[in-house]
């Protein structure tokens, strides 16, 4: 059924009554609406990525101080594996050092130093072998040996 | 040009849309296509020119960014409609909470404004036919408007709105007898 038709049975007020929109509108109006629109729809999305980039702001933060914190951390466990080697290593040297340098002379001693050998002897890391040899030269029985070999493993 | 003629054409703009290259291009011709008709789509539901030319833009960046989404199950003009009909009944039911007032006293606001309105310009009986209009619930007065002055079929208006065509037909019938009774009382 037609809406004139339609209007006459249900309505027929109401189709006396002139048709069309009793409005007007600005002249030019849609010749403009599109560059608006246009520039409207560039200003959004310019909006939208700087709101992206303002929503990520943060997780990039927390991202960045996480990188951080695992180089720090990385740092931190190789420099205290690194200086724990080194300390225990210099413990034991220190240990055994102390209890042998009382059967070096000072004379042997103050002759190290003096000739600048200290550096060597600390920088060249020294295996068992070599410190066995070197109190075996320094007459020490087998007991004795035993004994500060325990007292420094 | 026919129905078959005019959906091929949507389609194809639909189409271009979608190639990067083209889709600026066809996203200005459908502005170019629907921008008068949806206009005076809202207009007639907002009444406010100034409230309907901010609807419509926001209706067309709705358009802009969802229209790669659009599924075709239905046509693009009954899609536009269906954004353009929301974005209007979103803008009044905004404007509803903004002022903390009811949706009735919106009305009566632009139904006491309209006669002042510099673009308002028809004559006395439209006018009564526009502040009956007011009276009206929203979704009713979209029902009338499709109905009385787009002469839309019951079943284009059924796909637009998400309603039954007999739930149509009975809201239709429903305010051309309060629209009657109002111009017979004033």
């Amino acid at each position: 059924m037609k809406v004139v038709d339609e209007m006459n049975d249900i309505g027929p007020l109401l189709s006396g009554i002139k048709k069309g929109p009793p409005f007007s509108l600005p002249d030019g109006y849609f010749d403009h609406f599109q560059t608006r629109l246009n520039s409207a729809l560039h200003a959004k999305e310019s909006k939208v990525q700087v709101r992206y980039l303002y929503i990520l702001r943060p997780y990039m933060a927390a991202a960045i101080l996480l990188i951080i914190a695992l180089l720090a951390g990385t740092l931190v466990f190789r420099l205290s594996h690194g200086s724990r080697d080194e300390r225990r290593y210099a413990a034991e040297l220190s240990r055994v050092v102390e209890q042998e340098l009382y059967s070096i002379s000072e004379e042997t001693i103050l002759e190290i130093m003096t000739t600048d050998q200290t550096d060597k002897h600390i920088i060249q890391p020294v295996s068992s072998d070599d410190l066995i040899d070197f109190l075996l030269d320094e007459n020490l029985n087998e007991e004795e040996l035993r004994n500060s070999l325990k007292s420094t493993i | 040009m026919s129905n078959k003629a005019k959906e091929n054409n949507d389609k194809e703009l639909v189409v271009l849309f979608r190639i990067p290259e083209s889709r600026e291009a066809a996203f200005n011709l459908i502005v170019a296509k629907y921008q008068e008709r949806l206009y005076w789509h809202i207009r007639k539901l907002l009444i406010d020119h100034q409230d309907t030319d901010d609807t419509l833009q926001n209706t067309f960046i709705k358009v802009w960014t969802g229209l790669d989404n659009f599924r075709e199950d239905s046509g693009l003009y009954t899609w536009l409609y269906r954004i353009a009909s929301n974005e209007a009944l979103t803008f009044l039911n905004n404007k509803k909470r903004r002022f903390l007032v009811p949706l009735h006293d919106v009305n009566q606001h632009l139904s006491s404004s309209l006669e002042q309105d510099p673009y308002f310009n028809g004559d006395e009986l439209q006018l009564k036919l526009q502040k009956a209009l007011l009276t009206l619930p929203e979704k009713q007065r979209l029902v009338f408007n499709m109905k009385y002055f787009d002469e839309m079929k019951y079943e284009d208006m059924a796909d637009i709105l998400g309603t039954s065509v007999g739930a149509l037909k009975a809201s239709f019938h429903h305010a051309v007898k309060k629209i009657e009774k109002y111009i017979t009382e004033h």
